[in-house]
């Protein structure tokens, strides 16, 4: 099969979970034999959206690479401002606070590239399929449209406002098909697009050759929990952070203090109480990541917009338990389905959830070995790929040439 | 999924909710501390941001609440926001703009104020004007080496962006002397080691630089940094400044360790623009190992 794969950004150390998990299927589904070119921007930042790599080929990791320039330069002030109006949504509202206009502006301040439209266009008449991810993003929503009946879309979708976008939905409507990396995700689909839609579960791939060493990790001192992601409201960091102060300041009765180790990057700024308790490890490589997380009590993800969520997967191959927002459908999904974590609502609830985990490190172990047979059962990249061939062959009929 | 004898989480998060409800009724938790805590940590509650308010809306989605008017009302907006568009657009247009020429320069005076904040705080973690300072030695450092991999052995976060633009770095945070002897003999160009010296153990501080030597090309440079403790005039305890930090060193003993594994020591350094004292040191691989 030849497949073209459209990304917003592409590259190994691109920072983003749908852009990794693309840059994943490229370089799995290239090691089968298929034949997959990439389609992707200059950018690498997705704030700025500068155009900071050279446009042309290029093969990383031995996958054809087409890159091409971000066409419309953001305005960084309106995008703040339009961020900040979805900022105030509310989930039961029935008006979304962007008029059509304003959304299609948000979309065309966040990676257009008139460039690489054409290139869809072009390729429209020789590859197979289409694989676009994830939904909310230009490259998806216009470049789906181009060639609707050969285009799949990976929406990599969050219970929130951006998922409302009339374009977005409208572009989603309308795809050979769509491709889920969870249950709850699939729910979500069906629930904001209606039964009618073409959805499969394909999930996402995980490497299973974990060697982590808690014992190899020295880093920090002490008992700790980890995180690991973007320090970003998005992902509920700040909320992590206040909590685990609370836990060491306010409410434990736990006899050790506990620590947060963070590994990623992001602007946010700790407030004066909350360092103490805080050890940054900045963006570390994947070795240490996985040895950090075995030698953690408990891995937290407390991020209410996840679509699949590598790092409680990777959590769990390392040996450890996780804790997760009980208001993310996704994540806790996981927990429940696995047996592998447990799922927290407020500052009282998770600094029990820590006791509980700090105290009995045979909870600990059954936790995290209920959550790494879960991964090992579902996610392998051999059963991921299966399912996407099929979905493949089922949603773009008569295209499919492996 | 789960299998049997594991745990049944939801029994476990139901009884956690319990606990949780029962310690509430009885009062256990500090309510007056926790809710310090969360006005703490969410300082522009209730206040929104300027950006938001500099965007002057003068199309907003129309709606009305009324069950059988409500479409006639929203078609008479409309032509009423049509009819005075011509009036009404430019005006907010250029409010809007007047409001994010303001933004723009708040947040960039912001942004030198947070810059002025970091620039005393020693140590990892929160001095980036200090990682700054200290990066920018370690690259003049650098230069003229022979061509090739630099490996850098413990650079916290700060300072790992700082040093990002060397070219065919490596970095390892952990484990220095393992790493040293995964590299093949006389491989490398460069051996960086930020900040590591204060935080190695002595064993591994008198083996760390007979390792980086092994692996040096000739010409090749150990680039290291330090507290320098023969500047600390009071007796303060290094891991009251960073908790990594094991000790103090002065530049004679650093020598003494380059000396000894036969590198050549070639200049020392202070890093400028902090009240904490380091020192840069470079020393020189002369002569390849066998």
């Amino acid at each position: 099969m030849h497949l073209a794969i459209v990304s917003p950004r592409y590259g190994a150390s691109i920072v983003g979970g749908a852009e990794r998990l693309l840059r994943l299927f490229a370089e799995k589904l290239h090691a089968e034999g298929h034949r997959i070119t990439v389609l992707t921007t200059c950018a690498v930042d997705h704030f700025t959206w500068a155009n900071a790599l050279p446009p042309g080929p290029a093969s990383i990791g031995g996958v054809e690479v087409r890159r091409f320039p971000v066409t419309i330069a953001p305005n960084p002030s309106r995008v703040a401002q339009l961020h900040h109006a979805i900022g105030t949504f509310d989930d039961d509202a029935d008006v979304v606070p962007l008029n059509d206009e304003q959304q299609e502006d948000l979309l065309r301040n966040t990676g257009f590239s008139q460039g690489l439209f054409d290139e869809v266009d072009r390729l429209g008449k020789t590859v197979d399929a289409f694989l676009f991810a994830p939904a909310l993003l230009p490259t998806t929503v216009f470049g789906a449209r181009i060639h609707p009946q050969r285009s799949l879309v990976m929406p990599c979708l969050h219970d929130e406002p951006y998922a409302r976008f009339t374009a977005v939905q409208e572009t989603l409507r309308g795809a050979a098909g769509l491709l889920s990396l969870s249950t709850a995700e699939q729910e979500l689909t069906r629930s904001l697009l209606g039964d009618g839609v073409r959805t499969r579960l394909v999930g996402a791939g995980v490497e299973l050759a974990f060697a982590p060493s808690a014992a190899r990790f020295t880093d920090v001192p002490g008992d700790f929990i980890a995180y690991a992601g973007r320090y970003e409201s998005g992902k509920n960091y700040p909320l992590l952070v206040e909590w685990v102060t609370a836990y060491n300041t306010a409410i434990t009765n736990d006899d050790g203090a506990l620590r947060l180790a963070t590994m990623g990057s992001g602007g946010h700024r700790l407030p004066p109480s909350a360092r103490p308790w805080v050890h940054d490890l900045g963006f570390v490589s994947e070795s240490l990541k996985h040895d950090a997380m075995a030698a953690a009590v408990a891995v937290c993800n407390l991020s209410r917009w996840e679509s699949f969520s590598f790092v409680v997967m990777e959590a769990w191959l390392s040996g450890t338990p996780v804790i997760v927002h009980a208001d993310c459908a996704v994540t806790r999904g996981h927990c429940e389905e696995s047996g592998g974590g447990v799922w927290v609502r407020s500052a009282e609830e998770f600094a029990e959830a820590v006791a509980r985990l700090h105290g009995d490190p045979a909870l600990r172990t059954a936790l995290a070995t209920a959550g790494q047979a879960y991964v090992r059962d579902r996610f392998s990249w051999d059963a991921v790929l299966r399912r996407f061939e099929r979905a493949v062959s089922e949603l773009v009929p008569g295209r499919v040439t492996a | 999924m789960a299998e049997q004898g594991a745990v049944d989480v939801t029994a476990l998060v139901a009884e956690i909710e319990t606990t949780v409800a029962r310690r509430r009724a009885a009062g256990e938790y500090p309510a007056e501390l926790l809710a310090q805590l969360h006005a703490e940590f969410s300082p522009e509650e209730g206040a929104e941001p300027p950006e938001t308010l500099a965007l002057i809306q003068s199309a907003r989605p129309l709606h009305s609440t009324k069950p059988v008017l409500g479409p006639a009302i929203v078609a008479a907006k409309k032509v009423v926001r049509r009819l005075l568009s011509w009036y009404v657009h430019p005006i907010a247009h250029d409010q809007t703009r007047f409001n994010d020429a303001i933004v723009r320069d708040l947040r960039g005076v912001e942004r030198r104020l947070a810059r002025l904040e970091t620039v005393s705080t020693p140590g990892s973690g929160w001095g980036t004007s200090l990682a700054s300072a200290r990066a920018q030695r370690l690259i003049a450092a650098l230069q003229g080496i022979p061509p090739g991999p630099v490996l850098i052995i413990g650079a916290d976060s700060a300072l790992r962006d700082k040093l990002g633009a060397l070219p065919l770095a490596q970095y390892a945070s952990t484990a220095p002397l393992e790493r040293l002897e995964l590299a093949p003999v006389n491989s490398l160009s460069a051996v960086v080691l930020p900040g590591l010296l204060a935080r190695l153990s002595a064993a591994e501080l008198v083996a760390v630089f007979p390792a980086a030597a092994r692996v040096l090309r000739t010409g090749g440079r150990v680039v290291c940094d330090f507290p320098d403790g023969a500047a600390v005039t009071a007796m303060i305890d290094p891991s009251a400044v960073d908790v990594a930090m094991q000790r103090w060193l002065s530049r004679e003993t650093v020598q003494l360790l380059i000396e000894a594994a036969s590198l050549t020591a070639t200049g020392a350094a202070p890093v400028d623009a902090t009240p904490v004292a380091w020192a840069t040191l470079v020393a020189e691989k002369t002569a390849a190992t066998a």
